[in-house]
């Protein structure tokens, strides 16, 4: 007879533990038809992983080759480029004369160069005034009353050269010039007079009456470039105050090509006055919710659903600074600094003394954010297993700080930017804190929250709408969700992934 | 039954971590009539056990690569069935609890009265076990072969200490008198035959 409890259980665990049995053989097939689906699953996820990988790859090889050759990228400081150019249209229009003697002379343009640099610049500006010294040498010996007003075009002319802000000014006026210098050839010679031919002649003079001693020459071509600068240098003077004795630089240069080079200026004026790089501050509140898998390499068994009904969300926010760095015109690439907040409120009608990771027994509260560790000396334990069967509820903040990392590509670029952003993020824990209210009292715990990773990683994509003020300044809009890759606990009975839907709002400014 | 040795064992983990079918199906066979024993005792029926093992064994192929080896190989395995058994107990859990007293009652004095077979033997005992109240027979399994207290199987089955002893009780009392009753008849069976 069998009358002892332990007699019984002896007589059940020695009969049964040993015992095997095998099952029938459906269970392997279905098993195998389960696996070979879950294969095809895992397969199907690494490739979507894949795709998502490669996805990111183009997306930064679109951005480094926006980077590379969509954005203009500053001339080198070569004069000789700026010199060619502009040198077939000046040529074509002056076959033989003036214009070509001084380019063969100084190698240099005389007029229309579209400067990148304050060197090229500086180059530029003493051709034209050696070409204003040349034109007044010209004027002054042969008293050419061609031009009436050339100190107009002289002055604008060196206006161009010395300003960036007046190119787009500059080329109506010399269109202007143009015509009015039409009009006078017209005008005061009856017949339209060749201006290249004329120079040609100018220059003759201007050779023969500036040759001195070191630098004789009888052609047409002006070899000796000092000779050319001294003269300059001495009739600059009297150019500025004797507009009448001034001959019209020539100006041979089409519509097209004032076209393009006002182009190139209105260019050069928006890549000189925007940064790349922009700053914003933003706010977000969020909600937040954790995707729990349970843990199946930890020994205690809890079923994940458990809490999901026990937790709820409460107030989470994000805010922070982030900065952007416009790789071309539409994709740029962001990071920052953000600092965000989980928390939850939990109730729980038992808890339960065990030995927490620093092997010490406390009460312990399971949150899918780690086990809390309710201190001793306010709950004491005798053995591990004890249980308090009080409805003790729980307020658990967990405080993060993200540094993000994403890119951005702009649909609309206007007053109104419509954007798309995507990107990974790194999480580090700052604080975790936990009210804990038992009955009457209430407990704050800071930091004693078993199982939280000190960093997990997250993905993130939001589409934003911005608004921005001419002055730089930009307010925007933008919904995103945030999940996370990696669990947000280990050695817990479930992994937490915790995941939100964020609406940040905030100010941009770029410089 | 496949018997490795411990570097053996590694290899099949491996294989079964790179989903190769050949390996999974090998320790399948190796655990396969120790775990259906197993799900057995959780189980009221040899086809709920059969769903058990698969489920278990499913659990066991998508998780095998978080496997420490710092433990038996037998032994985790056998922990996942164990806790399949558990969930879906929970999952069946409330059903099981509106069984009322009167009903309750009935069962019990239908195992009192029940025509059990004489030879006490593993399968014999296992199906007394399955006979059991659910809650009787989680409590039992947990408490005899698991080796849990009654703090922890209250914690795992979510029911009170208290409960757990109770059911504990209940189980064994059920078990007893059957077992007694066997062996009484085993034993005029015996007696007759020397006659």
């Amino acid at each position: 007879m069998v009358t002892e409890n332990k007699d019984l259980d002896k007589l059940f665990k020695s009969t049964i533990e040993p015992f095997k049995v095998d099952p029938s053989g459906n269970v392997w097939n279905s098993l195998d038809a389960d696996l070979a689906r879950k294969q095809t699953a895992i397969y199907k996820t690494k490739a979507n992983r894949l795709k998502l990988f490669s996805i990111c790859l183009l997306l930064l090889l679109i951005s480094f080759i926006s980077y590379h050759f969509l954005v203009p990228a500053k001339a080198p400081d070569n004069s000789r480029n700026v010199a060619d150019r502009i040198s077939p249209l000046h040529v074509k229009k002056s076959a033989s004369g003036l214009n070509r003697n001084v380019r063969k002379t100084n190698n240099k343009p005389l007029i229309g160069v579209d400067a990148y640099s304050d060197s090229q610049l500086d180059k530029t500006s003493k051709n034209l005034v050696k070409k204003k010294s040349e034109a007044a040498k010209v004027s002054l010996k042969n008293n050419n009353p061609l031009i009436k007003n050339p100190e107009k075009l002289l002055s604008v002319n060196e206006t161009n050269f010395t300003s960036k802000k007046n190119n787009g000014k500059l080329m109506a006026d010399k269109k202007k010039d143009n015509k009015e210098s039409d009009d006078n050839v017209i005008t005061h010679n009856s017949k339209k007079v060749n201006l290249s031919d004329l120079d040609v002649t100018r220059a003759n003079q201007i050779s023969r009456d500036n040759t001195t001693a070191a630098n004789k020459s009888d052609k047409t071509d002006l070899k000796d470039k000092d000779s050319l600068t001294a003269s300059s240098a001495n009739s600059f003077g009297k150019e500025l105050t004797d507009p009448d004795k001034y001959i019209e630089p020539d100006y041979a240069m089409t519509d097209a090509r004032e076209n393009h080079l006002a182009k190139d200026s209105i260019i050069l004026k928006e890549n000189g006055t925007k940064s790349l790089l922009s700053i914003a501050v933003f706010y977000s509140p969020d909600y937040t919710r954790n995707h729990l898998k349970e843990n199946m390499t930890n020994s205690e068994y809890v079923d994940a659903t458990s809490y999901y009904s026990r937790e709820k969300p409460e107030f989470s926010f994000t805010t922070g600074i982030s900065i952007r760095y416009d790789l071309a015109k539409r994709w740029s690439i962001s990071s920052g600094l953000n600092y965000s907040t989980i928390a939850y409120s939990i109730s729980l009608p038992t808890i339960y003394a065990k030995y927490g990771l620093n092997s010490e027994l406390h009460y312990q509260y399971p949150t899918s954010c780690g086990i809390i560790q309710l201190p001793n000396s306010n709950y004491p334990t005798f053995q591990y297993g004890d249980s308090l069967n009080i409805n003790a509820s729980c307020s658990q903040l967990v405080k993060l700080i993200s540094i993000p990392l994403s890119v951005r590509f702009q649909l609309v670029k206007n007053k109104f930017t419509v954007y798309a952003t995507s990107g990974f993020c790194a999480n580090f824990l700052v604080q975790e804190r936990a009210i804990v209210r038992i009955g009457n009292s209430e407990t704050t715990i800071i930091n004693n929250i078993d199982g939280l990773k000190a960093m997990n990683y997250s993905f993130l994509f939001s589409a934003g709408l911005q608004y921005g003020f001419d002055s730089g300044v930009g307010l925007f809009i933008e919904p995103g969700f945030k999940g996370s890759i990696t669990s947000l606990t280990k050695n817990t009975p479930v992994n937490c992934y915790p995941y939100s839907f964020s609406l940040n709002t905030g100010i941009s400014f770029h410089f | 039954m496949i018997s490795l040795s411990r570097s053996g064992e590694d290899i099949l983990i491996k294989g079964c971590i790179e989903w190769d079918r050949y390996s999974q199906n090998t320790l399948y066979k190796m655990y396969c009539s120790k775990m259906f024993a197993v799900c057995l005792r959780y189980s009221k029926s040899k086809e709920e056990a059969e769903d058990t093992l698969h489920e278990g064994f499913m659990k066991v192929f998508e998780n095998i690569q978080n496997l420490k080896m710092e433990g038996s190989l037998e032994g985790w395995i056998r922990r996942i069935m164990v806790n399949t058994s558990i969930r879906k107990f929970q999952r069946n859990s409330n059903q099981a609890s509106v069984i009322h007293i009167e009903d309750y009652k009935a069962h019990l004095n239908h195992f009192y009265s029940g025509d059990v077979d004489s030879n006490i033997e593993a399968k014999e005992l296992i199906l007394l076990i399955q006979k059991l109240p659910p809650k009787c027979q989680m409590v039992f399994n947990l408490y005899v072969f698991e080796g849990l207290k009654h703090k922890e199987i209250a914690e795992k089955l979510s029911i009170t200490e208290g409960t757990s002893k109770s059911n504990l009780s209940d189980a064994r009392t059920i078990l007893q008198r059957l077992v007694n009753r066997n062996m009484r008849i085993l034993k005029q069976e015996a007696d007759g035959n020397r006659e």
